[in-house]
Formats: C-alpha cells, sequence, structure tokens
C-alpha cells in the first residue's frame, strides 16, 4: 500500500450524516455490515416464505394458499436464499475480516467493492418487487428450460428473475475479483499465503469459483433473456434447439455453486474450532489442499443434478464417480475438526455450539450426498423430499449454522460487545432441534413418494404426520432465529465490553480494536506464523497499536450508487420492451463510470496514483 | 469379500426396514402408495440393492464421526485447573489413514453403483410391451401403438410381462415416476416428424412381478398445476389386460338398457327410451336404474359429440376424435377426474365441466363460462353439464 504526507483524511474530514456516510462509504466494514445487515433481512423474508409452505404442507390436500402463490414462493424461497442470504452473507464477512485477517487497510478495489453492494441491494430488490405485482418468479430457483419459455411463461415472472440474477451476478463477479486482488496484493509483511487464516483461504477459493461459475451463469440468462424478448430458440425443440442446453448450463454454474455456499463456512468453522479447543488447526495444509481441491472437482461433478434426463449410462457413470470422489477431500475436512477438538480444552460458547453441531450436521448430508451419487437409486431420489432434506442439511447444518458460528464469533469484532450467551444457547439449541425435526423426516417423506415442488399431496400418499412434524419443526427453528435477532440487537446497547481479542484467537483481525478504527492498523504488522497473537503477540500488539504511520485512506464516493443504479436499470428497463429503453440505463452506467474515473483528478487525490 | 459385502447389504436392508417399521408404527401404520421401499418389479428392487449397500458404508462413517464427535464433547471440555492443551500440528500418517479409507470405501460403493448404472439401463426384449407415453400440462397420455390403443392418466400393463416406454413430452419437461415399479425418467419436449413420430424419446424397461393398482405423479416442476399430474398403473394378468385392450377398442359401450349390439344410439330410440320404462332389460343383481338416468346419459352423449368437447378429447368408437386434451374411452372407469384432481364421482365431474379451475388451477380445460389455455368456454348450461357427466361417468 503506498502512502501519502497527508494523515488519515477520514479522520479530518468533518463529520457527515449517517446515512450519508453509508450512501458513499467505501470501507470494507460499514460494507460489509451492509451486506450482512441486508442478508439478514432477506433470511427473514425468505425464512417467512418457508413457513408459508410448511403451513401449506403441514396437511394432505390442504388449501391456505394457492398452486399459483405457492410456486412463487418456492421459487423465491431458494433464490432469496441462495443468491440474497447465502452468497452475500459470506460476502459480509469477507468483506469485514478478510482485510483485518491478512493486515490490510481495505480491500484492493475499495469503490467497486461499494459498487457491488449496491448493484446486489437494487438488483434483489428489483426482483422481490415483482411480489407487488403478484407476479413473482414461478419457475424454481433452477429455472429449467423450456418452462421458462414465452410460450408457457407469457407474464414478467421469469423477467424479474432473469434480469434479477444478471445483476446479481455482475455484482458477485466484481467482488470476486476485489478480493482475489486484495487477498494477492495486500497482505501484510511475512503474511505468506501458507501462513493465511483458515478463513481467508477459503474466500481466496471461493472468489476463484465465482469468478469463473458465475460467467457460465450469465451466459444461460442471456441466452434466455434472448429467448424471451428476441424470439431466439436456444431452448426451443422447434428449431433444433434444446432445453437440456439450459441444465447442463445452469449446473455447470450451479453445483460449483453450492461450493460458493459452503466453503466460506468452512472457513469459519476452520477458525473457530482451533480458538475454543485451544489448539492449532489440525493439518492446516491439508485443510487448504483439500479445500481448494474440493473447489476444483466441483466443476466436473454437474451431471448429478441431471441423472433422470437419460444421458446415458456412460454420462452417468462418469459423473456418479466424480461426485463420490469429491466426498473424500470433504471427509477429511471433518475428521481434521475433529483431530483439532481431540486433547483441546474445549470451551462451548455459542459460537463453538453451532461449529459442532456443523460439524454432525453438515456430515449427515454429506452421507445423503452420497447416496445422490449413487446413480441408479438417485433415480428414485431426485426431485423428492429427499433432495430436499439432503441439501437442507448441508446448507443449513453447513452454511447457516456455520454462519451462525461466524456471528457469535465475530460480532464482539464488529460491534465491540459480546452477544448475550444465555440467549445464545436458547436460540442454538431451538434453531438446531427445529432445523432436524423439519428435515430429518423428509428423508423419509421423500422415500415414501413425494415429489418436490408440489403445492400439495394427496393423502393416499400417508405423508400427513410426518410433514406435519416437518412443519412444526420449521416454526421451532424460526424461534430460534428470531432469538439470534433479538440477541443482535439487544446486544448492540446492552452486551458486554467485549476488549481487542475476547475469545483469546490466534488470527490478526484480534490485534485491532473492537470494532477496528476506519485505518485497521496503526501500523501494518509483520507476521512470522500462522497463529500470530498466540506465537507472537507483544510484537503484533506493539505494531499494531503502536505509533500511526502515514498512509492513505481512499474517501466517500457517491459514484459506486449511482453507477448501480445505472447498470440496474439497464436490466430492469428490458421490461419496458422496448429496444431502446435499455441504453438509457446503459448511456446513465457510461457517465457515471467516466465520472468515477475522474474523481480524484478532479479532487486532487489520489495523484500518486492509488487507486480505489 | 463378497460375503462381507452381502453382509452389508443385509445390515442396511434390516436397518432400513427397521426403521420404516418403526416410523409406520409411531404413524399408526398407514399405507403409503408412492413408497419406494416395496418395489414390485426388479428394476426397482436393483435399485434399492445398490442404495441399501450405500446406505450401509455412509451410516457407518456417520456413526463413527458422530461417536467422536460425543467424545470430543465430553472429554475435552474445558476443565477447571487444566493445563493448556499441547499444541500439535497435525500428523502425516493419520491424515493418509483417512484419506485412503474413505477411498476404499468409495470404491466399494462405486463398482456396484456402476454395474447397476448399466444393467438398469439395458435395452428392452423383442417381445416387450411398447408403451408411447406423453407428458402434457398437465396430464398423462399412454399410446399403445400395436394394440392400437389410446388412453389417459391410467393404463393397464400385463403382470409378469416386460413393458417398455418411450417417454416423450408435447410442451414443457415432465418427469414419469411410478414408485413402487422403480426410477423416474425425465419427460423431454421433442419436435414431431412430418409423420407424428418424436424421434428421440426417453425410455424405461421393467416387467412388473404383482398384480395391483401403483400411484405415481409427475416428479419434474412443470408449471402451475404439477402438484397435480398424477397417474396410475394397473398390473393385471394376462387375460384381464386383453380384455381391458378389447374393451378400450371397442371403446363407447352400449349404453345400459339399449338393446345389445346397438353401438350408436340415435336421438329416435333414446326418446323411445324416454317414454318406455326400461329397467327389466338390466341384469339381475344390478342397482335398479331410472329411466331417466338413461336418457340423461344418452343426452350427455349427444351432447358431448355436437359440441365444442369432441374438438379436444376423444372417446373410441364415437365420432370424437380430438387429441389436444385426454382420451376419455372408458373414463368411468377411473380413479379421478383431472390427473389426480378429485375423486370421479359424478358431482366432481359436473363440477370439472362447469368450472375445473376450482379443481385443479392452471387446467387448459376450458369451464361452461371460462376459458382457459387458448380454448374459448364451452357455453353448456346446467342441465347440459348434468347430462354429459352422466354420460362419461357411465363409460364403465
Amino acid at each position: 500500500m503506498s502512502t501519502l504526507e497527508a494523515p488519515a483524511t477520514a479522520h479530518t474530514a468533518p463529520k457527515k450524516s449517517v446515512v450519508w456516510d453509508l450512501l458513499t462509504t467505501v470501507d470494507h466494514k460499514k460494507i460489509g455490515i451492509l451486506y450482512g445487515a441486508t442478508a439478514l433481512f432477506y433470511l427473514l423474508l425468505g425464512g417467512f416464505e418457508a413457513l408459508l409452505m410448511r403451513i401449506q404442507l403441514s396437511r394432505p390436500e390442504n388449501d391456505f394458499i394457492s398452486a399459483e402463490v405457492y410456486n412463487q414462493l418456492f421459487t423465491m424461497h431458494g433464490t432469496t436464499m441462495v443468491f440474497l442470504v447465502g452468497m452475500p452473507i459470506a460476502v459480509a464477512f469477507f468483506n469485514y475480516i478478510v482485510p483485518l485477517q491478512i493486515g490490510a487497510r481495505d480491500v484492493a478495489f475499495p469503490r467497486l467493492n461499494a459498487l457491488s453492494y449496491w448493484i446486489f441491494l437494487f438488483g434483489s430488490l428489483f426482483m422481490n418487487a415483482s411480489f407487488l405485482i403478484g407476479q413473482a418468479p414461478n419457475a424454481g430457483w433452477f429455472g429449467y428450460a423450456n418452462l421458462t419459455a414465452s410460450q408457457y411463461s407469457p407474464g414478467p415472472n421469469i423477467d424479474f428473475w432473469a434480469l434479477g440474477l444478471q445483476a446479481l451476478g455482475v455484482a458477485s463477479i466484481m467482488g470476486g475479483i476485489n478480493f482475489i486482488a486484495t487477498i494477492i496484493n495486500l497482505r501484510a509483511p511475512g503474511m505468506r499465503l501458507m501462513r493465511m487464516p483458515l478463513f481467508t483461504w477459503m474466500a481466496f477459493v471461493t472468489s476463484f469459483i465465482i469468478i469463473t461459475a458465475l460467467p457460465v451463469f450469465a451466459v444461460a440468462l442471456f441466452l434466455l433473456t434472448f429467448d424471451r424478448f428476441w424470439g431466439t430458440l436456444f431452448f426451443s425443440t422447434v428449431a433444433g434447439g434444446d432445453p437440456v442446453l439450459w441444465q447442463h448450463l445452469f449446473w455447470l454454474f450451479g453445483h460449483p455453486e453450492v461450493y460458493i455456499l459452503i466453503l466460506p463456512a468452512f472457513g469459519i468453522l476452520s477458525d473457530v474450532i482451533p480458538t475454543f479447543s485451544k489448539k492449532p488447526l489440525f493439518g492446516y495444509a491439508v485443510m487448504v489442499y483439500s479445500g481448494a481441491l474440493i473447489g476444483l472437482i466441483g466443476w466436473g461433478v454437474w451431471g448429478h443434478h441431471m441423472f433422470a434426463t437419460g444421458m446415458g449410462p456412460i454420462a452417468d457413470s462418469y459423473f456418479t464417480i466424480s461426485t463420490m470422489i469429491i466426498a473424500i477431500p470433504t471427509g477429511v475436512k471433518i475428521f481434521n475438526w475433529i483431530a483439532t477438538m481431540w486433547g483441546g480444552s474445549i470451551r462451548f460458547t455459542t459460537a463453538m455450539l453451532f461449529a459442532v453441531a456443523a460439524v454432525a450436521t453438515f456430515t449427515m448430508g454429506g452421507v445423503s450426498g452420497v447416496m445422490h451419487a449413487t446413480s441408479p437409486h438417485n433415480l428414485q431420489q431426485t426431485d423428492t423430499y429427499f433432495v430436499v432434506a439432503h441439501f437442507h442439511y448441508v446448507l443449513l447444518g453447513g452454511l447457516v449454522l456455520g454462519v451462525f458460528s461466524g456471528l457469535y464469533y465475530w460480532y464482539p469484532k464488529i460491534t465491540g460487545r459480546l452477544m448475550n450467551e444465555k440467549l445464545g444457547v436458547w436460540s442454538f439449541w431451538l434453531y438446531t432441534i427445529g432445523l432436524h425435526l423439519t428435515f430429518l423426516p423428509m428423508h423419509w417423506i421423500g422415500l415414501l413418494g413425494m415429489p418436490r415442488r408440489v403445492f400439495t399431496y394427496s393423502s393416499e400418499l400417508g405423508l400427513g404426520t410426518l410433514n406435519m412434524a416437518a412443519s412444526v419443526g420449521g416454526f421451532l427453528s424460526a424461534i430460534g432465529v428470531l432469538l439470534i435477532y433479538v440477541n443482535v440487537v439487544r446486544s448492540l446497547k446492552k452486551g458486554e465490553k467485549a476488549g481487542r481479542n475476547p475469545w483469546g484467537a490466534a488470527t490478526l483481525e484480534w490485534a485491532t480494536e473492537s470494532p477496528p478504527a476506519e485505518h485497521n492498523f496503526n501500523r501494518t504488522p509483520t507476521v512470522h506464523s500462522r497463529e500470530p497473537l498466540w506465537l507472537e503477540r507483544e510484537q503484533i500488539e506493539r505494531t499494531a497499536f503502536g505509533p500511526m504511520e502515514s498512509f492513505h485512506m481512499p474517501p466517500g464516493s457517491y459514484w459506486p450508487i449511482l453507477t448501480a443504479v445505472g447498470v440496474v436499470a439497464t436490466f430492469v428497463l428490458f421490461l419496458a420492451n422496448a429496444w431502446w429503453a435499455p441504453l438509457i440505463g446503459l448511456a446513465w452506467t457510461i457517465i457515471c463510470v467516466v465520472n468515477w474515473a475522474y474523481e480524484e483528478v478532479r479532487s486532487g487525490e489520489g495523484a500518486e496514483g492509488v487507486l480505489s | 469379500m463378497t460375503r462381507c459385502k452381502t453382509g452389508w447389504q443385509r445390515a442396511g436392508s434390516a436397518a432400513v426396514l427397521a426403521v420404516s417399521i418403526f416410523a409406520a408404527g409411531c404413524l399408526g401404520g398407514p399405507e403409503y402408495a408412492q413408497t419406494t421401499f416395496e418395489p414390485v418389479s426388479q428394476f426397482g428392487a436393483s435399485l434399492n440393492r445398490v442404495f441399501y449397500n450405500t446406505l450401509a458404508w455412509t451410516m457407518a462413517i456417520l456413526v463413527l464421526v458422530l461417536v467422536l464427535i460425543g467424545v470430543v464433547i465430553v472429554r475435552f471440555r474445558e476443565r477447571p485447573g487444566q493445563p493448556h492443551p499441547r499444541q500439535n500440528h497435525g500428523n502425516t500418517k493419520l491424515e493418509i489413514i483417512w484419506t485412503l479409507i474413505p477411498a476404499v470405501i468409495v470404491v466399494f460403493i462405486a463398482v456396484p453403483t456402476v454395474q447397476t448404472v448399466f444393467s438398469s439401463q439395458s435395452r428392452p426384449d423383442a417381445g416387450a410391451l411398447e408403451i408411447e407415453v406423453i407428458g402434457h400440462q398437465w396430464w398423462w397420455e399412454f399410446r399403445y401403438p400395436v394394440e392400437g390403443v389410446i388412453t389417459a392418466n391410467e393404463f393397464y400393463i400385463p403382470v409378469g410381462r416386460q413393458v417398455h416406454l418411450r417417454l416423450t413430452s408435447v410442451d414443457v419437461i415432465h418427469s414419469f415416476w411410478l414408485p413402487r415399479v422403480g426410477g423416474k425418467r425425465d419427460v423431454m419436449p421433442q419436435p414431431r416428424t412430418a409423420d407424428g413420430e418424436m424421434p428421440r424419446p426417453n425410455h424405461l424397461v421393467f416387467t412388473v412381478d404383482s398384480a395391483g393398482r401403483y400411484r405415481g405423479q409427475c416428479a419434474e416442476f412443470c408449471g402451475e398445476a404439477h402438484g397435480l399430474m398424477a397417474m396410475y398403473a394397473h398390473a393385471v394378468d394376462a387375460e384381464a389386460f386383453d380384455a381391458w385392450i378389447d374393451a378400450m377398442r371397442e371403446g363407447d359401450p352400449s349404453p345400459a338398457g339399449a338393446p345389445a349390439g346397438g353401438a350408436v344410439v340415435d336421438t329416435a330410440q333414446a326418446q323411445t327410451a324416454q317414454s318406455v320404462p326400461t329397467q327389466g332389460a338390466q341384469a339381475p343383481g344390478q342397482p335398479a336404474q331410472s329411466g331417466a338416468q338413461q336418457t340423461l346419459e344418452q343426452q350427455g352423449r349427444q351432447i358431448f359429440l355436437s359440441r365444442a368437447c369432441i374438438a379436444c378429447h376423444a372417446i373410441a368408437g364415437t365420432t370424437a376424435q380430438g387429441r389436444v386434451g385426454p382420451d376419455l374411452t372408458r373414463f368411468g372407469t377411473r380413479q379421478t377426474v383431472g390427473a389426480g384432481a378429485a375423486a370421479n364421482t359424478t358431482e366432481n365431474v359436473e363440477q370439472w365441466i362447469r368450472d375445473p379451475q376450482v379443481l385443479k388451477a392452471g387446467t387448459l380445460m376450458p369451464g361452461a363460462q371460462t376459458e382457459a389455455g387458448g380454448f374459448p368456454s364451452t357455453g353448456l348450461t346446467d342441465d347440459e353439464i348434468r347430462a354429459v357427466a352422466a354420460y362419461l361417468t357411465s363409460l364403465r
């Protein structure tokens, strides 16, 4: 990071209002909080959608909601949870934690970071605005062609979905580039790649998957948009197109997407478990390699979503074997986490409870994954509640329990106060028990013959009781989640003061104030080990809290949010169904980008070539 | 090795059975119409065999992991006065072991799996019964090209004879699934060639071992009424199957009470039937049917054959040859109306004709006053609806 003679501008600049500050901020920590708050809001929304579905399914042949509403709910539940909760909550932690963990003052491109967030926010609002006109997307989060063709989905529902996701993809790809650049370039002296905390490593791997997988989805969405707006026939059999092409493109993105969701949680677990076991991570190198390997092999397994499409025995066999192989590095991670705890002196804080539950629950989801890979029987499992059980075990067991662990773990760093442990333990048990009560019966519901994505089921299926149990579990876990929200809000004011390093953790983010100063570290510390705060604490703290060095902090900018308006408008204006309408958004975007590019020259800052 | 594997499979089967029985016991032993645990074909059984093998191995690993986590929680929790734990960074030997052992287990899972992949997708025998399954939003069409029979939503297959399904769709992707028979297979949209063929169907090949009525339903999300796209397979012995084929070929049976052999009853005859009670003509033991009922059925038949119905529907043995909607030959024998939307009662059929959206939102069938799927409303009056419903349910 280049330094300027000017003092940290943020400290001398006159205070602006909080709202203006948030709208123009380029601080990775504030953007992280914005991402986190937005994702937690959408978690409520997606959870609410799930509860409505569970009410509908609690009895056979129920008529609580109509088929059309149900289809919109399950589509938006899946889309919301994947794109508006799972990904942004990981990005929230990437934003807040990664620069701190590697000893940086911000991400490599702070304004680009803000642009990512605003595109994400506007894109997600646009997609959900479809509910206001009762025309929310209704073809599933997987949006299989040719159901999405204008002929079968004439309303604007699918347009909201395709255009909204296209915008979100732009945000994700920019975010991925940003984190890769940050992790490669902005590490503190001595922070070699193989000294980085596992969370930063998994952010690194995830970012590579993001910048490679999301473009595949972007291509698929463009083809779909062409089909819907300009009458091309990529996914129609009428002129030799093929709806299976969509499935290949979607899952070629969709399976790596699963690892985009789960690897950040693996990173969280790999930081939380050593901290509370008071032992270094067992087999650090293997944990890094297995994470990278999972990301890599994740590219070669997409066909296991398509065993029923009739790919033929050769392709079925290939995808069977590749999918089973991915279980090996995953299993290694599980055994290494257990070995990390083995011989430790484990402190069961709420964060650790969530982490241990995540390891156990994720394992349950992992073994049903191997059952899916048993492709002949997959013909019985696919598109049933058995699959719903599996991926909720993986995503709630791995991702959500991991994220809650991370929330309880890093909350004191972010706010300066500890979350209430008593409330935390309650939320943990309610959520975890509710989760298992919801999704354990679904294994049987699926194998006893209930397909997914049905708004009702015949009483002939005999599945009323099991479904009722799942619905009760859903409400139980919802109470658990609400308690977490109560805890988050309540602890802002009433929480115990945390201090710099309340958990006695080893990684560099705990060598800052809680919450960290805007510039993070007074001087960039030099790192000599993987556990700097365990092995070289005095030296690190002497630098981090020592006398200030001079450095440049990028000032706030309103160009990211204005550019985001243009980018999202470009997609939104497709709905006007006039060829020139999107060009308005595009022109706006270009004007903003040009202004953005000259901003620093005009304001006289960044003259030394500090790009932000 | 083989013995060991069989042992595991047995253990797996026993475990599944135990859990299923336990579950069934808790729930008072309901009937599961679509269970995968009780396959009625070799196809289904072979899928379960390989599943139980995987289940046994994965459950063993899961139990191991959960036990280890349990031990960790009990043994290694923080206790007062405990010394700081020893700082070890890993153990290469251990890590190699828990990489290799899962790798070996994967081999034990993968080999029988791949064997079954090939065996479950083998080509049909020469003598297999050929059935074309055509998916529609939101109903099933079954065509027996050799026998010259077409039906919808419920189809018959002979026990003990191999069945070869060729699956295609006329609109979006559906998935054909009869859980008790075996795994599902997607039903892909296909462009028809000039002679109406669909060149690249998906295939399912199976032989059902025991007679029964097996429920299935569409398993790929296919739009608004996807949840109401059920089907029934009636597995019957060869004789009953042949009798069914004959009955389907004959189509519209002579209306009850009409002179035997009179396949077509003209209006004059119907009017005669109205004036002359014909109760005596019915076989003893059958519920007495009033002349009024017969008249109603006759009227219904005439309305059906002269109004919009025949634009979409066909009934063998009549002039109705529409192929847009479900074939209604022997409709009265079916379990449900609207592919599982409601029980096949006269009341429900009337409701279906009046306004099918009430029973199945999204259906492309127009009602008396409501258009749907681009088709105009039928404009039938309540009396006409009653007559048509009486006619259709009489087609047994």
